[in-house]
């Protein structure tokens, strides 16, 4: 059976993009959090 | 999205790639100079609402490694694997270009996948523009034996199409 794609609409389409933003950021924030926590464990010291 | 084989990975990549032990599809790795890096995939349906992954970088002390071939090298043993893993995905890429430096830093990943020995391999296409008022880029990449690649391309376009602000016109009429 054909299935029908559902167009977005422009502000669909950035609103989606700027939830993507936000949550880059807050990934970004995140990850360097776990790194200054895998260096206080001593993760890379090798 | 098929988890990625550790030990393949360092097989090829000059630095030892660790997994994140904090998240989920996240690696870290330190190089000679004593960056280090964050690398993670995570599903993203907002530019290709098919289903992609967005490979994300965070080098959050900013070390400038532009010449340092291990890192081109052990960031692409990653991309790489994660290709050999799925295929029929889409990896993208994106970053917000505010200044000079912070533009050439996040393009310095397309154009190492431009002189990347198997770039015949892929597909890639970038747009870059205005949204919001920020300047931001984008790649979209995929294996050009990927059966989902006109699906892809055609999501992507569609997307870049209703993405960056309009351009204003400027008028020649006096006030």
């Amino acid at each position: 059976m054909e299935t029908t794609k559902k167009k977005r609409t422009r502000e669909e389409v950035r609103a989606a993009f700027r939830e993507t933003m936000r949550r880059k950021k807050e990934w970004l924030e995140e990850s360097t959090k776990q790194l200054e926590l895998l260096n206080h464990q001593g993760f890379f010291n090798y | 999205m098929n988890t990625l084989r550790l030990d393949f990975i360092n097989k090829r990549a000059p630095y030892l790639v660790k997994e994140n032990p904090h998240a989920v599809n996240s690696y870290v790795f330190k190089t000679d100079t004593g960056t280090e890096f964050v690398i993670s995939l995570q599903e993203n349906s907002s530019i290709v609402p098919s289903g992609a992954y967005e490979f994300g970088i965070n080098n959050p002390h900013h070390g400038r490694s532009p010449l340092d071939t291990k890192l081109k090298y052990t960031i692409f043993a990653i991309v790489e694997e994660f290709f050999e893993q799925n295929g029929d995905e889409a990896m993208l890429y994106l970053a917000e270009t505010g200044d000079e430096k912070q533009s050439f830093r996040n393009r310095l990943f397309v154009r190492w996948f431009n002189t990347y020995e198997q770039r015949d391999m892929y597909f890639i296409k970038t747009a870059e523009g205005k949204m919001d008022g920020e300047m931001i880029f984008l790649a979209i990449i995929s294996r050009i034996t990927n059966p989902r690649l006109p699906e892809i391309i055609e999501e992507f376009d569609e997307t870049i199409s209703f993405l960056f602000d309009p351009i204003e016109e400027k008028s020649d009429e006096l006030p």
